[in-house]
């Protein structure tokens, strides 16, 4: 038998398992690069005309459709979030798992870092896309980038598992994922700014996370606006990754105690 | 019970006790596994084996009682337990989009192997269980039997002394059965203790394994297979008729009837077989199935119980 050495942290080899499980989606995640991407490539014109009638001169479109897409899109991550939990379930690991040396907390952990590094991958990825296909620049301050990427990545992972808690199918988190995928996104200006939203959509809009991660975000690609407006937006977004992570574990370890 | 305490014991429960609302699991059931034993966990379903084996795992809580692994307890300190067991639950279990060798690694990672002590482990274990060639095959690309040995081997892949095997060999082919009886010989005589739950009671017999059967949350019966067979295992002749059996006659004097069963013990089946067929056939009954069941686990499961073992029908077939 070979020789038990100084194990490996519990939480590193769920986090490498964890990877190899996404490896797995490599197909969907490319998609999820793809469509964005087209989509880009469609709105540019009217983008440009957008931000160039609103006072930005020599806007190439792209400073409003890659992050707007981008966050948009990164709203699909939530039902990646969510499967890497209750995949478990349904594979009959979860049982395995609970059983291991892990404890609670680095099975946790060993899920959400590689979570949050998808998140954060997939936006910097949609990021290098942009500036390579579509001249996307920094012409605000690139500290809003080290703002809002982590907090939206958080805000990603925390809704995600709070609805991995609150979903009882695959299904569910399909049709919740694709619901915050379109609906906040558009409400939230990820798809035309919010200025040209009818009213209604624009009183409702600041409750959206996406309307926090693009207004975030413009002040990273737009010149004008002010750092505070990203510190704001990062604030918010980490708050409301707070909420619902607190809320997720409440209601996660709930289920625990009710499944003994 | 052996003493809280002794040095031998791996698993020393007491007492223990689980309810579902009005539905009791288990009743008092006290049970200990010394180190390098296996016990064979058998019982219909519902019995309460199941529960039993997810209590030690630290997965439910029991109402009341105590668990005890290497004289830790289970519900006071589940991360000390944990690292002292292995576990493969009654459902399938394993990563199926990703292949067999990952499974098996993460699960070695997780035991505390890590580098190149983890490729050995998972290259010795997937020897042990015929799974060399298919262990870069993702899971879910594998036969029902194959997957049956990786949800085993992600348990055998660590060094705890406390196996937990909960119907490892559920749907199983028969070779699959074979090597993995084998690789339980083999963890028990390096000295783990191995708790096997089952539906197939040759397997039990194949381990010499000892017995503890659970009925009603109960352990009814605990004791080395081989001794309970000599004390207990009585030849049992059971004839199924077309309509009810007869309940009159010498020949059915001393015959138990369940339905359109009945069943004799007798310590002289075949005379006892000839005789009930005589008697039916003189009647103008229908016997539809006779069938002479030796001394073995079976037959003490009957004499227990009262009842033929569920898994003992799959069992004959396979």
């Amino acid at each position: 038998m070979s020789k038990r050495t100084a194990g490996m942290p519990a939480s590193l080899a769920i986090t490498r398992q964890s990877v190899r499980t996404m490896r797995a989606e490599l197909g969907s995640l490319i998609s999820l690069v793809a469509m964005p991407a087209i989509l880009m490539m469609v709105f540019l014109p009217i983008a440009k005309d957008a931000l160039r009638q609103s006072g930005f001169r020599h806007a190439t479109g792209a400073e409003q459709v890659v992050p707007g897409m981008t966050v948009g899109f990164g709203l699909f991550l939530l039902g990646f979030v969510a499967f890497g939990f209750m995949s478990e379930r349904q594979w009959g690991t979860w049982d395995r798992l609970r059983a291991s040396q892990a404890r609670p907390w680095e099975v946790v952990v060993g899920k959400l870092v590689p979570a949050f590094g998808l998140a954060v991958a997939y936006q910097l990825i949609l990021f290098v896309l942009g500036a390579a296909l579509f001249g996307l620049r920094v012409h605000g301050h690139a500290v809003a980038l080290l703002l809002i990427v982590p907090t939206f990545g958080a805000a990603i992972v925390a809704i995600g598992i709070f609805l991995t808690s609150v979903a009882h199918t695959p299904q569910q988190v399909n049709v919740v994922s694709n619901i915050c995928g379109m609906g906040l996104s558009a409400l939230g200006g990820a798809y035309v700014p919010v200025a040209l939203l009818p009213a209604w959509a624009r009183a409702i809009a600041p409750v959206t996370p996406t309307y926090w991660a693009v207004r975030g975000f413009r002040v990273a690609f737009l010149p004008t606006y002010a750092l505070s407006g990203a510190i704001a937006s990062a604030a918010i977004l980490a708050g409301l990754a707070l909420v619902f992570g607190v809320a997720a574990a409440s209601r996660l370890r709930a289920e625990v105690r009710r499944s003994r | 019970m052996g003493d809280i305490g002794d040095s031998a014991a791996v698993l020393e429960v007491a007492s223990l006790a689980k309810s579902y609302g009005d539905v009791h699991a288990l009743v008092d059931v006290d049970l200990v596994v010394e180190r390098g034993e296996v016990v064979g966990l058998l019982g219909p379903n519902g019995a309460g084996k199941t529960t039993l084996v997810s209590i030690v795992a630290g997965l439910r809580s029991p109402d009341s009682g105590t668990v005890l692994v290497d004289g830790i307890d289970v519900v006071r300190d589940p991360d000390g337990v944990h690292s002292r067991i292995a576990l493969a639950p009654q459902e399938l279990g394993i990563y199926p989009t990703v292949s067999a060798r990952e499974n098996l690694l993460f699960f070695a990672e997780l035991a505390g192997f890590r580098g190149k002590s983890a490729r050995q482990r998972v290259e010795q274990v997937a020897e042990s269980l015929n799974l060399t060639d298919k262990l870069d095959a993702r899971a879910e690309s594998l036969s029902g039997g194959q997957k049956r040995r990786l949800h085993a081997g992600m348990a055998l892949i660590g060094t705890g002394e406390l196996l937990l095997l909960d119907e490892p060999t559920a749907g199983a082919d028969v070779e699959t059965r074979g090597q993995l009886l084998e690789v339980v010989r083999e963890r028990a005589a390096a000295g783990a203790a191995v708790v096997y739950s089952t539906h197939y009671l040759h397997e039990i017999e194949q381990l010499a394994a000892n017995v503890a059967i659970l009925d009603g949350g109960r352990i009814v019966v605990r004791g080395p297979c081989q001794e309970l067979i000599a004390s207990r295992g009585t030849s049992v002749v059971e004839l199924a008729f077309d309509g009810e059996p007869p309940h009159d006659g010498a020949a059915f004097a001393h015959a138990e009837v369940h339905g359109d069963v009945a069943r004799f013990a007798t310590s002289t089946p075949d005379e006892v077989a000839a005789a009930a067929m005589k008697a039916a056939m003189a009647d103008g009954l229908n016997v539809r199935r006779l069938e002479i069941i030796r001394p073995s686990l079976e037959t003490v499961y009957l004499s227990v119980v009262g009842r033929r073992y569920e898994g003992a029908a799959v069992e004959a077939e396979l």
